[in-house]
């Protein structure tokens, strides 16, 4: 039962994370690989600030926020005047840079040893530890999270990004602030990627920066591409699929020693299959020709 | 000491270099930023490695097997996946998931068979040579005698071959060029055999200098995709120049820093670049809609 609960909390914490990614992808036809960056930035700013200063895991978050919003201004304001390939190469090597930030800079994040004994939320001196308290505390945060981004997409906000991704000639020529819509809904996403970082650190109480490395930028892309993106369902389709293909995978029995790598063969198979036959995902809106 | 710095540079550059002028020859003509290259260079030094540790075939003719072979793979891959979605107008973008989906593919099936531990290519120390205070070893010395004759060689094709021609035509105006008959798909999979080739031949020349484990192709695509841009889209010898610079200021940052800076400062250079040069340091300035 733990265990199944322990799958519902990592699959909550990628709803996040690709309904993040959504945003940039489907509704602003950015296609980032910068997305883990925000993940890891989100998990090492409340790691180190509840470790080294004792901050209450609560008072993190309008840190964190700040410093998500600061680092997508930083990422986005010179990526997005750039298109396609170049784009997409930009945020990859604002990806690298941070990996190798976390990964070298051992004084503050104690480089590949990690970091370990990151303790859980507390509310009013009440833990929020056992994985049904957890799951609880983590659900109210998604479904917060699923409103907004649900309010999001009915907004003139939202309409006006689809506007951009389906022409952004005419929305310049209609002066929508186009530059300026991009750089607020990276913003949004950066934000929400960073909670699901720190969500995960105070989960799992260790991390390492190989959890937020370009692997896990495409891991993220890969569960909106499949699931489809531009609406609501499609991360969250694409997240249940992405999450649950190795926990099946584990229960047929293939080997240890292969499963890491036939797992990354069926998403890498699957991206191929969606992009040939299907490109708007597996229920998306969004076609990604 | 620094000398010794600047020769690793340039025998590494001289790798990226050729790997660069490769992905350059791909990105021109076909506009696809193909990820799968560095899938292909990990297929040629895999198979090289198969060849003559496995089936005991001689070194030089498992050098060449192997790369001619991962350059019809790479032609494969052109005509299985990408051409079915050029068919459909695709964008960059599906491309891009695309070409990074085959190279996931093709590293994960590589490691289920010959395991994740690096490989050692070939046996015993090599011959080396002195220059000044510095050594350059044999295979370093083939690195940069290889990277010059491809060099030569790919300058010759470009500026005096029909073809080579052709190819420059079609990178700089792809519309313009089959609007005036140019037989886009022989220009197509010539480029797309080229490019591979001379990736697997930096992958096989790298693999015999520092051995090689599944994930060794994506720090050198990497470094050559800066260098193509660096050199500046639609130019193919600029590509091959940048690579030598690349390996150089890489190795330097060694020298003066460490080595664990060394993707982190490749990437600084793309930045800068992208900021204030995106059409690379030796292109002009374009017309404004030609712009990145």
């Amino acid at each position: 039962m733990n265990y199944l609960i322990h799958i519902i909390i990592i699959i909550q914490i990628y709803i996040l994370l690709t309904l993040s990614f959504n945003l940039l992808l489907g509704y602003s036809n950015l296609f980032s690989l910068a997305h883990a960056a925000f993940y890891g930035l989100g998990a090492y700013t409340a790691s180190l600030l509840m470790l080294n200063l004792n901050f209450n895991y609560f008072f993190t978050i309008p840190i964190i926020i700040i410093a998500a919003s600061l680092f997508s201004i930083i990422v986005a304001s010179p990526s997005i005047k750039l298109k396609g390939d170049y784009f997409m190469l930009s945020t990859m090597a604002f990806q690298i840079l941070i990996f190798n930030i976390f990964n070298n800079w051992i004084e503050l994040t104690r480089g590949p040893y990690g970091i370990s004994g990151i303790p859980s939320p507390s509310i009013l001196g009440y833990q929020l530890s056992g994985p049904y308290i957890y799951c609880l505390f983590i659900s109210i945060v998604t479904l917060i999270s699923i409103t907004i981004f649900y309010r999001l997409h009915k907004s003139l906000f939202g309409l006006f990004l689809k506007s951009i991704r389906d022409d952004e000639m005419l929305s310049i020529s209609l002066a929508k602030p186009t530059y300026k819509l991009k750089i607020i809904s990276f913003v949004i996403a950066g934000i929400f990627a960073s909670i699901a970082g720190s969500l995960y650190a105070t989960y799992i109480s260790y991390i390492d920066p190989t959890i937020f490395s370009l692997e896990e930028s495409v891991f993220i892309m890969t569960a909106v591409v499949v699931g489809g993106s531009g609406n609501l369902k499609g991360p969250l389709i694409g997240t249940l699929f992405i999450i649950t293909i190795p926990e099946i995978l584990r229960f047929i029995g293939f080997p240890d020693s292969i499963a890491a790598n036939l797992r990354q063969i069926i998403y890498a198979i699957t991206l191929i299959l969606v992009m040939r036959y299907r490109p708007q995902g597996l229920v998306g809106e969004y076609k990604l020709e | 000491m620094l000398l010794q710095f600047i020769i690793n540079g340039v025998a590494y550059g001289s790798i990226i270099g050729m790997c660069a002028i490769g992905l350059a020859l791909i990105y021109n003509t076909t506009k696809i930023f193909h990820f799968a290259h560095a899938g292909i260079f990990t297929i040629s030094v895999y198979t090289f490695y198969f060849l003559i540790s496995k089936l005991q075939i001689s070194l030089i003719l498992s050098f060449f097997i192997s790369s001619l072979f991962s350059s019809f793979i790479a032609l494969l891959i052109d005509k299985l996946f990408y051409i079915p979605i050029l068919n459909r107008k695709a964008t960059s973008t599906a491309y891009t998931i695309t070409s990074l989906a085959i190279y996931i593919t093709i590293v994960n099936i590589i490691s289920i068979f010959f395991g994740n531990e690096t490989k050692i290519l070939k046996q015993g120390i090599d011959k080396t040579y002195e220059i000044g205070s510095a050594i350059i070893t044999k295979t370093q010395l083939l690195e940069i005698i290889t990277y010059l004759l491809f060099f030569l060689f790919l300058f010759l094709f470009l500026s005096y071959t029909k073809t080579g021609r052709l190819l420059r035509a079609v990178s700089s105006n792809y519309k313009l060029s089959k609007a005036l008959g140019v037989d886009i798909k022989k220009i197509r999979t010539i480029a797309f055999f080229l490019g591979s080739f001379l990736a697997a031949i930096a992958a096989n020349l790298n693999g015999l200098d520092i051995g090689t484990d599944p994930h060794s192709g994506m720090p050198i695509f990497l470094n050559s995709a800066v260098a193509m841009i660096v050199g500046g889209i639609g130019q193919f010898i600029p590509a091959a120049i940048s690579g030598i610079i690349i390996g150089i200021i890489q190795s330097l940052v060694v020298y003066k820093f460490s080595a664990k800076w060394q993707m982190a400062t490749t990437f600084v250079i793309l930045l800068i670049i992208l900021l204030f040069r995106p059409q690379g340091i030796f292109s002009s300035q374009k017309r404004i809609e030609e712009k990145i």
